[in-house]
């Protein structure tokens, strides 16, 4: 294009090409120096030991639940970016539950309240805390006029602390009655039974010491009671192997506790109790199989095994009309059998349920509400408009209280009906103080500067005594006199309160850096409720039983906003973003659905329209449906993802006070519509393929390598793991040539010394119990994007556009995933129920990258964006990668995940870190962009960090000196990650095992994740079950 | 086409192009610097959250060679203003400070530290409090205000660069950096290309060399080093920044 040519503008082209080739120029410029300039900002005076670039650690103590687990709390620049356990910790020795690591999307939940919040004319508006605080003052004074202060309401969410002898100070000092310490997930039946009978409100379990553990509706790996110890001790004791317990789960449903059992008895709802008067000897076999609907002769086996396997654990849940009498029926089996002592520890008794009030209590606040006596209601991190069977009425009560006080950090339920919100600090920025286990305190103190505009509840509290006009107040008035006074009975603030405890300031400071020390906290009484409503007075009918249940990640509901947790699948149904009613295959033939058509269940307080799921685990004459999801107002991840199982329970106790989660009749019908289940479960079973591998202990000890199968071109060798492995010549082109002389970093005696490491990981399935802590640790540690969200979904089809959507269409990006199958020969909806067999085996197996030694990813990237590196990683270089995903189309694992959309983009609608949630983002692993393949990486960034540790202080990697995010969670110590080629480490034993095997090794992939069978405890000889 | 009506036209066109780049300039501030709704902060919380900013992936996060790759050579040269004329060639030459005294993370961490005001505080609460840009640091001090200094070395946020590993096998800090103790304003003095790391950790550092970039004279053992063609190399493999 020499020739100038004359445009119908008039404009010629060259003309044109100047202009554009200047304007162009400028605007690259400016347009470059605009977004590309990146200030640095420095401190104004830095803190104490920081060092940018490199993690601080705090010691805190988790507040997720009431077990009070001890945290590492990992800090880079200011900001908390991981979540891990304390390994010094007397609860949880290290490890942390999904819902533990959890607390930082609640410290950087988008949806947090930014400051004080008051109702003006209908809305609340952004006040400041001197104005939210005078109203504070203002309401509590006029209470105290009128007189009413005495019929005022606190509800606090239970926790260990001094907070809770405060609050009753402070609320004493105002003529208020105490508080009360509300947990909807406190198993109530339990704490009574075990004070009655034990003394003490939560004794130690020791698993490892007993040979049979039965557990009557207790889901002790997945919610019930100190999930994180429990699994601890039970893990520890199932990997001994030769001498491990026996579990037996007894329950209508088969939650994970259940599917980790070597046997499920199923007893109709309600009916568990028969099952301890039998083994009591105050019923007979033949009637106890009669009311609870058990073959007789499993019955009489369980009898003679738990007569005859001593020292045994009895371990009662179970919430329902005589779920009271069950516990305290089991706790005695446990006494009259010897197990006190030696299996179940009242000595070393737990501080997690202290003080903690039975739901019933609520009955007399709600009558007092109704009836318009309440002058003020203080409710502080509790949900009970939410998480109270809506038989209740809690709502409406609440409405005719005039003035409601909300502490909560983030919106819900209840703080939407409030006029007063005073924000909360999150747990991790607040000082506090716990008794984790007896004459053992932990501390809880601030791992970075609050977020949000927050105050600490009590030091609001403490603040409002004097309204701030009146400081400082007209010398010696009355008003002066009477707030000097009101204040001079506290502390300046919290911290003081904690101080003061433990006996000073410095005592503080020295204890913090282990956050431990031994010490006991004033004794905290439950209240009492004066009236509980019978489950006589509920006339619920239907032809099949109602099981609501709480998992670990959701809990009562409290859970639901973090993306982290709705998204990680319940470790049972595989579900996640989604409510569904679970009900067995033959219930649904029976009422002429499938999976995903919907159903209506409805009770006397309510209906539910959900979506079916066939659970071959669940009574035919019972339908389960999984409590927290179906949020009203409690952010954007929570709202309106799933269906709320409140709204289907009665009202009514039981005699320790609990509601009646199980055993409501109600009626199940066909409705019309049909939903996608959002689950990440490909097939339930493994069709042969021996993913998850088992066997008994009788044939372990025999020597038998492997079940049973054996696969067409099995590898015959024995190898360890990528230490033989032929680096796959394609991928490495003529370095994994034999003949080349240059093999580069290859070579063994490259000084890099990267070839003398071969990184490995050993999964021990006879410990893994599914829980999926680890899936978390790994969704925190490595930047992955959640992406179920509904403004996630596929844009171009809004009919698609649910919760979950890109769940069902496999777009999870869980680097590491928890996949459960069942031992059974055909699908779901074809599995008929046995009453001798109701339960078939389940396994676990967490999948991530195996870092094939022989990887079938490799030699198909085009653009070598996946390599294996000497040190035996299976390494993706995101920056490489242009998307073809030809690898993940090639991996016999299906471990490698697409980013189909931005998720890491802030202007994308998919942005899965909205601020500030972005805080949290580790920032030693790139947050991957859009067309872009990620995997599991090994924690190569771990790998990296500690060889740079080992530089700067000149020495090698020592043995286990660091591990990954996975195996630094794990609750059941299941994961173990390594160098396979340093003997000092505790990988290269773990190996060797005789129970070792790789996943697929019959496709010569040479991997370097070895998994251990899982060893299974059918009953002893001579039983009939 | 009448000379007139070509005139307004490239007027036309120009006003477009500025209207577009101004709009493009303010989005691009906007997006990382508005305070969330409802938040009083203060000056060090504005600027804490301005830094988390960076954090955000920019547009440029997944192309490119380097953060600058507008820039002929990745960005060698370039050298933008600062706020405060800080004068290096006083501070190490005249003064003749270490790097690592204001720098102090750069032998302990994979980031070499930006020093914080109340090291600049140390010596000029007393020194030069007359000179104009001493003036600037001390209103910033006074204010408890952090200065935005702007930055010169920018690696892609897919890189992992590692300050610390290559400080503690005594790379010269101006082999990378260049000479900045006799830059008035620095300037971005080498590529920071993929190319330009993985040359050296091939071909390996000479410690002579390193000297010799740094201005130094070689000492006796690495003259001698180089007289035996010793030279340090290092791996290469890609996961060794790319994770």
């Amino acid at each position: 294009m020499t020739t100038p040519v004359e445009t119908p503008s008039g404009v010629k082209r060259r003309d044109f090409l100047k202009v554009l080739g200047v304007t162009g120029a400028a605007t690259t410029m400016v347009g470059c120096s605009t977004d590309q300039v990146e200030k640095l900002i420095p401190y104004v005076a830095s803190p104490d030991n920081t060092v940018p670039g490199v993690s601080s650690f705090y010691a805190t103590t988790c507040r997720e639940c009431a077990a009070a687990c001890g945290l590492i709390v990992a800090t880079r620049d200011g900001r908390a970016i991981k979540a891990e356990g304390n390994p010094d910790h007397p609860v949880n020795r290290g490890a942390i539950c999904a819902r533990g690591q959890s607390g930082l999307q609640g410290l950087y939940n988008p949806d947090r309240f930014r400051g004080p919040l008051l109702r003006e004319g209908g809305k609340m508006q952004p006040v400041s805390w001197e104005t939210a605080l005078n109203t504070l003052h203002a309401r509590c004074d006029q209470a105290t006029t009128s007189g009413k202060a005495s019929k005022a309401v606190f509800i606090n969410q239970h926790e260990q602390g001094l907070l809770y002898t405060f609050l009753d100070e402070w609320l004493a000092n105002r003529g208020m009655p105490p508080h009360i310490a509300y947990d909807a997930e406190a198993p109530f039946a339990t704490i009574a039974a075990n004070k009655a009978v034990y003394g003490v409100s939560w004794p130690k379990l020791d698993f490892g010491a007993a040979k049979l553990i039965v557990s009557f509706a207790a889901d002790f790996l997945d919610g019930w009671g100190l999930p994180v110890p429990q699994q601890l001790d039970y893990a520890e004791a199932r990997g001994k192997i030769e001498g491990a317990p026996r579990l037996i789960y007894i329950g209508p449903r088969r939650p994970l506790t259940g599917l980790n059992a070597d046997q499920w008895i199923a007893p109709k709802p309600g009916t568990a109790g028969d099952i301890a008067l039998m083994l009591a000897g105050k019923m007979s076999a033949a009637d106890a199989a009669r009311t609870t609907d058990v073959p007789q002769s499993t019955l009489e086996a369980l009898r003679a095994e738990v007569m005859s396997a001593k020292p045994s654990l009895l371990l009662a849940g179970g919430s329902g009309a005589r779920a009271l009498d069950l516990n305290t029926e089991v706790a005695t089996l446990n006494r009259t059998l010897g197990n006190v002592g030696v299996t179940v520890k009242p000595a070393e008794s737990y501080g997690a349920w202290e003080g903690v009030a039975a739901p019933a209590v609520l009955n007399d606040v709600v009558a007092s509400m109704a009836a318009g006596e309440v002058p003020v209601l203080f409710v502080r991190g509790a949900n009970p408009v939410h998480s109270t069977p809506h038989g209740l009425g809690f709502a409406e009560a609440m409405a005719k209280v005039p003035f409601k006080v909300s502490f909560s950090s983030v919106p819900d339920e209840t703080t939407a009906l409030c006029d007063l919100i005073l924000p909360d600090h999150h747990a991790l920025e607040s000082w506090g103080i716990a008794e984790p286990v007896k004459g053992m305190l932990g501390l809880q103190q601030p791992t970075m500067d609050p977020v949000f505009n927050t105050r600490a509840t009590a030091d609001v509290l403490i603040a409002s005594l004097v309204p701030s006009p009146c400081f400082p107040c007209a010398v010696d008035s009355e008003d002066e006199k009477r707030h000097a006074a009101a204040k001079a009975k506290y502390p300046a603030d919290y911290r003081a309160v904690v101080a003061a405890h433990i006996g000073g300031n410095g005592r503080l400071q020295n204890a913090l850096p282990k956050a431990l020390l031994p010490g006991t906290l004033p004794a905290r009484v439950s209240r009492v409720a004066r009236t509980l409503r019978s489950a006589a007075g509920e006339k619920s009918t239907g032809d099949y039983y109602l099981a609501t249940y709480t998992n670990l990640l959701m809990g009562d509901g409290r859970g639901a906003n973090k993306p982290w947790l709705q998204e990680l699948p319940d470790p049972v149904t595989k579900i996640c973003w989604q409510t569904v009613v679970e009900m067995h295959p033959e219930t649904a033939k029976k009422i002429g659905v499938e999976a995903g058509d919907h159903v209506t269940v409805t009770t006397s307080a309510g209906t539910l329209t959900a979506p079916a799921f066939l659970y071959i685990g669940v009574r035919p004459d019972t339908v389960a449906v999984m409590l927290g999801r179906g949020h009203t107002a409690a952010g954007r991840y929570a709202t309106g993802t799933g269906v709320n199982a409140y709204g289907l329970l009665t009202a009514s106790n039981d005699s320790a006070g609990g509601y009646t989660l199980v055993g409501t009749r109600c009626t199940v019908t066909k409705a019309t519509g049909h939903s996608m289940i959002v689950t990440t479960e490909g097939s339930g079973r493994q069709h042969g393929r021996g993913i998850a591998q088992a066997l008994t202990l009788e044939a372990l000890l025999k020597g038998e390598k492997h079940e049973h199968e054996k696969f067409p071109g099995q590898a015959p060798a024995e190898f360890l793991p990528g230490l033989r492995a032929p680096v796959a010549t394609d991928a490495q082109g003529e370095l994994g040539d034999p003949k080349s002389a240059q093999k580069g970093e290859y070579a063994p005696d490259h000084p890099s010394g990267l070839s003398k490491r071969r990184w490995a990981m050993t999964i021990d399935l006879a410990k893994c119990t599914g829980c999926s802590a680890c899936v978390t640790a790994c969704y925190a540690e490595n930047n992955i994007p959640t992406v179920g969200a509904e403004w996630q979904g596929p844009i171009l089809y809004p009919d698609r556009k649910f919760p979950g959507a890109n769940i069902t269409r496999s777009r999870e990006m869980a680097w590491l995933r928890l996949e459960r199958y069942y031992e059974i020969d055909r699908e779901y909806k074809d599995v008929a129920w046995n009453p001798e067999h109701p339960g078939p085996e389940a396994r676990f197996v967490p999948m991530m990258c195996q870092h094939c030694g022989n990887a079938p990813c490799e030699p198909v990237c085009p653009v070598y964006a996946t390599y294996h590196s000497p040190d035996g990683l299976n390494v993706q270089v995101y920056n490489r990668c242009v998307g073809t995903r030809y690898c993940s189309n090639n991996c016999p694992y299906k471990v490698r995940y697409f980013n189909w959309f931005g998720y890491g983009v802030p202007d994308r609608p998919q942005y899965a870190f909205p601020e500030p949630l972005q805080w949290q983002l580790n920032p030693d692993v790139d947050v991957r962009g859009k067309g872009v393949m990620e995997k599991c990486s090994f924690c190569v960034h771990r790998i990296r960090e500690a060889e740079t540790l080992s530089k700067v202080e000149q020495r090698g990697l020592e043995g286990d000196e660091f591990t990954t995010a996975c195996a630094q969670a794990c609750p059941s110590r299941a994961i173990v990650f390594g160098d396979a080629a340093d003997e000092h480490w505790s990988v290269t034993k773990l190996i060797d095992d005789r129970r070792a095997y790789h996943v697929f090794e019959e496709l010569n992939t040479f991997t370097a994740v070895v998994y251990l069978q899982k060893v299974n405890h059918p009953a002893p000889a001579g039983a009939t079950a | 086409m009448t000379g007139r009506r070509k005139w307004l036209v490239i007027a036309g066109v120009v006003a477009t192009a500025i209207a577009t780049t101004l709009m493009s300039a303010y989005a691009g501030n906007n997006q990382s610097a508005v305070a969330p709704k409802g938040v009083i902060e203060n000056a060090t919380q504005k600027a804490d959250r301005e830094a988390a900013g960076k954090a955000k992936p920019g547009p440029w996060a997944y192309s490119g060679a380097s953060g600058y790759t507008h820039y002929l050579g990745g960005g060698t040269g370039r050298s933008p203003a600062q706020p405060v004329k800080f004068p290096h060639p006083v501070h190490v030459n005249t003064l003749q400070m270490n790097c690592v005294y204001c720098h102090f993370s750069a032998n302990k961490s994979p980031d070499p530290g930006l020093p914080a005001m109340s090291t600049c505080m140390g010596c000029h609460t007393i020194i030069g409090l007359d000179r104009p840009e001493i003036k600037k640091v001390s209103e910033a001090w006074n204010k408890k205000l952090p200065i935005p200094w702007v930055r010169v070395h920018k690696l892609p946020e897919y890189v992992h660069f590692t300050h610390v590993r290559h400080v503690n096998v005594g790379i010269t800090c101006q082999t990378c950096h260049g000479q900045v103790q006799n830059m008035t304003q620095v300037f971005q003095y080498s590529s920071l290309n993929m190319g330009w790391c993985v040359s050296c950790h091939v071909n390996g550092y000479s410690r002579a060399e390193g000297m010799r970039a740094a201005g130094y004279q070689p000492d006796s053992a690495a003259l001698a080093d180089e007289t035996n063609g010793v030279r340090k190399t290092a791996s290469y493999d890609c996961a060794n920044c790319h994770h």
